[in-house]
């Protein structure tokens, strides 16, 4: 049974379904280093992915267009979180108790969704989500072709992002602006950026992108959606930022490093090693968690990233 | 006014709420002109220089520039019309480089941002006034003065004319404060014009035209450099003859050292923040130190009362070595502080009063009985009731959170609490900082009283005339290390200034 | 003043629940149904029928006592969203104990699993407690993070050394008849647990707000530099807390286990401690207002339960109810950390 452990198709499958478990995770992260850069702290990224997971499904069971799937998942993942930049920024809520609030919402709505619109049934809903796209010639390649180039094109979208992002974040005004307000937002105030508006900017961004990683999950990967689809991967996320140091090539190693985690105890699960599997299963999380052991005092994060502004106040 | 000045704020008054922090104010300035805004801490100095610069809207009044009136309601509208201003409180970010912090300031940045013109024109401005920078440094690596230079360096980058300096100097040494002079002489032969705001009378008389002194949030006047001293200006600024007297020393001295450090070395992040050879405090006295902000009095303080775990040396409270044990080993040496931040040391804001005023010992017989098993709610209330009497604290009940309280009277709580724990040692560091007068003479009398029943007092101050006013002795501290001791009854403040700047090497009592 | 402001929570809270419930009324009209009608199956359903009120009262002490757990530890400034997990390691302590050890007298093997449900739990919370308390790791990220290895680890145990003798399902054998908490009322399956709930929660309050170290603690919850100032101890306050709240957790399930599910199922216990979270909010981090919000949210669900039955509206409405009451609360302002940033050192605040 271990001889086949290190064989190339081994690697290979393990580094697609790798990449597979990734792409979740970084979409939903790379929209909150965007959120947490201009100082909100939204752990309600678990139900943010559950409800672009949610309504994506709907969307593409309902239209059978997958476009209209992902931009419904968008549309509603800013919707929300919209909503909980309306409290936490100008309500001064606290950011911690809302992103709670937001979890249960979503949860809530998303079941209720679901029943609503399926009806109460024993077997899921499936549909027919995104496909691999062989890129001519790359896909082609030993072990990295199958590896980076037969993938859906929502995973290739998520791999263009983190240069982008890091772009935007990086080397342009809107980046400096989002930043400045993350650091010091009354120093950004007195030079006239608009904090409110920009922070605002922040969570819509992570809005977006976390729909689109709940929506990964349920019409690009499991093709189906059930209630705890997203099991943990949003406050995985929340983790991938803090040791990807807000930076989004950070972002990325730290969601390549939850995924294989995922897809190696996935493949492990498979081989019956006569390790209980549930114990497989825990790696993601147990790897999360040493990996916060490890990495903490060592990234600093935006100065004023979880403390609310208000604007004229004393601080 | 038959013709307006160049810059006129006219009838300005600003409310926030019931607080009226300007009242009819009207501020002229003229072109190539340095300008005081002169009033003590609360004199509405800043508010008028806000709304100039657009973070807050007058609630009456006009604003001429060059005749014209102008609506400034954003800080990119003062921006526009050439009205830039160098912060007390750096407005820059640590985390990003000086180009970044620069590029934050200016309007029009385009879709990219352009590092190259940017470095390049902060090193022709650096040039043109003598402001070095290095344009890639991160600003959390820089000095104070560099920091200053870069403020001034954004304010340029915006092309503004009239430059506002609020308290430059407050975190300056006397060495730096003359670069900066020099400086505002250059910004002023290029044609700029200058409003500086201090409350330091020297430093006025030294470098402006003219002064317009504010108090209570009202104007008092105009005057000339040259038709005024600096015993008119205090005077216009307090508005009664400065009470500068010392209080009168104490008869007999004790020899007992109640604080005593020896050989004591702190570091923060691989930056050494204290190196205190020997620092002493006797019973009966009060031991002050002065020292440009941010040279380790904050360090100083908390090794003092045991919130800082040294490097290396030894800390004595009252005979008992202590190093090392925390806080409430220190508290029960005998060791009580009035610490520098109250809302965020001093006391718990949320709490009330009658909670706030029994923070160190709630778990102790009468505020709580069965060894802190059972608070007795009718003894906190009676003691608070008994606290706000003997300490003249103002406020309408004892049942309201402390952060309902003005800063003065949060302060008394403080006091209250501490004095009545009945310490050996007094830590008390910036005691009167943003208290009203009042409050702050009545802070004084407690620490002098407190050192007449024979507590040592370790008094810290940045507010030089309070050291030389309470202290029997005194030292100076500059980058962690005690330069030296004066005397301050009649103190050398030439030599005060010195080694406040750090020229005198390290000395001992 | 206190109680003015005490009275003023009360509204937010009362206020927010009404509107929450006039909300989800459109929700229902959404779905086709009369609003009125539905709500008036929902209360009718539980107050006319005893079995039914006694579902409700069940169903309530398992989130009333995650709800008090989230309580103490948010006292104290630290949010323990993992009572889930803390819970249900109490309750496979509490099975395995009173499976292994049944032969001993009733009142020593009732004792011994509350005690035990109480390490069991506490020792799950001992983690993210040290982690906070030691290095100023975050504990709300690493919370959570425990509740799904806790959720695996339970899976295994009722998989693996604790599945019944049989071995067909994922789960423990019943307790013995015996070792069941006694009913209090008949017809019910209301049970000893319900009073001990009670005492708990008196017991919780006194702590808070009459001793020393509840003093304390909430001094540390509401102005940590300010209460290290004063000489308390923030570390070992933050591990006290999150100590006393898991071991909070851990009795409940111990106590879930003895009054109602006999044994140990895979997958029990999924949701309860976010649920805790919103009755802790809910409840405007008072134990008294922990037990009337579970209370509520008990029938709530219960009535939902039946209306989900009679008029075939998905029970579910009453979660989006609870996220709303939740977002109400919260937003009405009334409930805020203090949080500011560290300057000493980047290890204390993580985000």
């Amino acid at each position: 049974m271990t001889a086949n452990l290190f064989t190339l198709s081994f690697f290979t499958e393990l580094l697609s379904s790798g990449l597979r478990m990734t792409t979740p995770i970084l979409y939903t992260a790379l929209g909150e280093t965007f959120s947490e850069r201009a100082g909100i702290t939204n752990i309600g990224l678990e139900g943010l992915m559950v409800v672009g997971a949610v309504s994506s499904f709907i969307g593409v069971s309902l239209t059978g267009s997958l476009l209209i799937g992902v931009l419904i998942a968008i549309g509603c993942g800013v919707l929300i979180n919209a909503l909980f930049a309306y409290c936490v920024i100008y309500r001064h809520s606290d950011q911690i108790v809302m992103g709670m609030a937001l979890n249960i919402l979503a949860a809530g709505a998303a079941s209720f969704l679901y029943r609503a619109v399926f009806g109460i049934s024993q077997t899921p809903e499936k549909v027919e989500g995104f496909q691999a796209i062989s890129i001519p010639g790359l896909s082609k390649i030993p072990v990295l072709g199958q590896v980076l180039f037969s993938q859906n094109i929502l995973l290739y979208l998520a791999l263009i992002l983190v240069p982008v992002c890091s772009f935007v974040l990086f080397k342009t005004p809107f980046g400096l602006h989002l930043r400045s307000v993350g650091e010091y937002p009354k120093a950004a105030d007195s030079m006239g950026i608009k904090v409110y508006r920009m922070r605002f900017f922040g969570c819509i961004i992570g809005g977006a992108l976390g729909g689109l990683g709940g929506a990964y999950l349920s019409i690009a990967y499991m093709n189906m959606y059930v209630d705890n689809l997203v099991s943990g991967r949003g406050y995985i996320a929340l983790a991938a930022v803090i040791f990807g140091k807000w930076n989004p090539k950070g972002v990325l190693m730290a969601t390549l490093l939850f995924g294989f985690t995922d897809a190696l105890q996935m493949r492990l699960q498979a081989m019956s090693l006569g390790i209980p599997y549930q114990f497989m299963a825990m790696l993601p999380y147990l790897v999360t968690l040493a990996a916060l052991v490890c990495f903490v005092g060592k990234s600093v994060g935006p100065a004023a990233n979880t403390v609310n502004y208000v604007r004229g106040g004393k601080e | 006014m038959s013709e307006r000045e160049y810059l006129s704020m006219e009838h300005i008054t600003k409310r926030f709420g019931d607080f009226t922090a300007n009242r009819d104010v009207t501020f002229c300035v003229r072109q190539g002109e340095v300008h005081a805004l002169l009033g003590e801490n609360g004199a509405g100095k800043s508010t008028l220089m806000n709304i100039l610069s657009g973070l807050y809207q007058s609630t009456e009044g006009e604003i001429y520039i060059n005749g014209k009136k102008v609506s400034i309601q954003t800080p990119q509208d003062a921006r526009a019309l050439g009205i830039g201003m160098v912060y007390q409180h750096f407005m820059l970010i640590p985390a990003m480089t000086v180009t970044e912090n620069v590029m934050l300031s200016m309007s029009g940045l385009g879709p990219v941002l352009d590092f190259e013109a940017t470095r390049a024109k902060i090193r022709s401005l650096s040039e043109q006034y003598h402001l070095e920078v290095n344009p890639d440094r991160y600003v959390r690596d820089l000095s104070v003065g560099e920091q200053q230079r870069i403020e001034i360096i954004k304010v340029l980058c915006a092309n503004a004319s009239i430059l506002i300096f609020d308290e430059p100097t407050a975190v300056l040494t006397p060495a730096e404060s003359e670069g900066l002079f020099e400086i505002m002489r250059l910004l002023i032969q290029e044609g700029h014009t200058i409003i500086f705001i201090s409350h330091k009378l020297k430093e006025i008389m030294a470098i402006c035209d003219r002064i317009t002194v504010l108090r209570g949030g009202e104007k008092v006047c105009v005057v000339d450099k040259n038709s005024t001293t600096v015993e008119d200006l205090g005077n216009y600024m307090v508005g009664h003859k400065v009470a500068l007297d010392r209080y009168p020393g104490r008869e007999h001295q004790e020899e007992t050292h109640l604080l005593e450090l020896e050989g004591v070395v702190y570091s923060e992040q691989g930056v050494q923040k204290l190196n205190i050879d020997h620092l002493h405090v006797k019973a009966g006295e009060i031991l002050g130190i002065a020292g440009v902000d941010g040279n380790g009095q904050s360090e100083l303080a908390k090794a003092a009362t045991g919130l800082i775990a040294l490097d290396q040396g030894q800390i004595q409270v009252a005979g008992q070595t202590v190093t090392g044990k925390g806080a409430k080993a220190f508290i029960q040496a005998g060791v009580t502080h009035i610490p520098e931040d109250r809302n965020r040391m001093g006391l718990v804001g949320s709490m009330t009063l009658y909670e706030n005023l029994v923070l160190k010992q709630i778990g102790e017989a009468p505020f709580s009985s069965l060894h802190g098993g059972h608070i007795n709610y009718k003894v906190l209330h009676h003691h608070a009731k008994e606290m706000i009497q003997k300490y003249d604290i103002r406020t309408a009940s004892e049942n309201l959170p402390t952060s309902a309280l003005s800063g003065g009277n949060q302060q008394k709580v403080i006091v209250a609490r501490e004095m009545e724990l009945g310490g050996k040692l007094i830590v008390a560091v910036h005691p009167t900082r943003g208290v009203d007068i009042g409050a702050s003479d009545y802070i004084h009398q407690q620490l002098i009283a407190a050192r007449d029943r024979g507590c040592a007092v370790l008094l810290i101050s940045a507010d030089l005339d309070e050291i030389l006013r309470l202290s029997d002795r005194m030292a100076v501290i500059y980058e962690g290390q005690i330069m030296g001791y004066e005397d301050p009854e009649n103190p050398d403040i030439n030599r005060i200034s010195l080694m406040m700047a750090g020229k005198e090497g390290p000395a001992h009592a | 003043m206190r109680k003015w402001k005490g009275l003023n929570k009360l509204l937010i809270s009362l206020a927010a629940i009404v509107i929450s419930l006039a909300l989800g009324a459109i929700l229902v009209v959404i779905e086709g149904n009369n609003p009125l009608e539905a709500y008036a199956i929902l209360f009718s359903s539980v107050f006319s029928n005893q079995v039914n009120f006694g579902e409700a009262v069940i169903k309530a002490v398992p989130i009333a006592f995650t709800g008090l757990a989230v309580v103490v530890a948010y006292r104290c400034g630290t949010f323990n969203l993992g009572a889930e997990g803390q819970l249900l390691l109490g309750a496979a302590g509490c099975i395995w104990f009173a499976t292994s050890f049944s032969h001993l007298p009733v009142p020593v093997v009732l004792l011994c699993c509350l005690l035990i449900g109480g390490i069991a739990g506490a020792l799950w919370g001992l983690v993210p407690g040290l982690l906070k308390a030691k290095y100023g790791i975050n504990e709300i990220i690493t919370t959570i993070l425990m509740n799904y290895v806790a959720a695996y680890l339970v899976s295994w145990l009722v998989n693996g050394p604790l599945q019944e003798a049989s071995g067909h399902n994922p789960q423990t054998d019943a307790i013995e008849k015996f070792l069941r908490l006694p009913i209090l009322v008949k017809t019910t399956r209301i049970h000893l647990g319900v009073v001990l709930l009670i005492l708990l929660s008196i017991a919780i309050y006194y702590y808070l707000f009459y001793t020393a170290g509840g003093f304390r603690m909430r001094a540390v919850g509401l102005n940590r530099d300010a209460a290290e100032c004063s000489g308390i101890n923030i570390r070992s306050n933050v591990l006290k807390a999150m100590l006393l709240s898991s071991a909070i957790a851990g009795i409940g399930g111990a106590i879930e286990i003895l009054g109602v599910q006999f044994r140990l199922i895979d997958g029990f216990g999924s949701g309860y401690g976010f649920d805790g979270v919103d009755m802790a909010l809910i409840g405007q981090l008072q134990p008294f207002g922990v037990l009337f919000t579970a209370m509520l949210f008990g029938i709530l669900r219960t009535g939902a339960n039946s209306m989900q039955r009679l008029a075939g509206i998905p029970a579910s409405v009453i979660d989006v109810i609870q996220a709303l009451i939740i977002f109400f609360v919260v937003s009405a302002g009334s409930i805020q950390l203090i949080r500011r940033p560290k300057k000493k050192t980047g290890k204390e605040e993580l985000s």
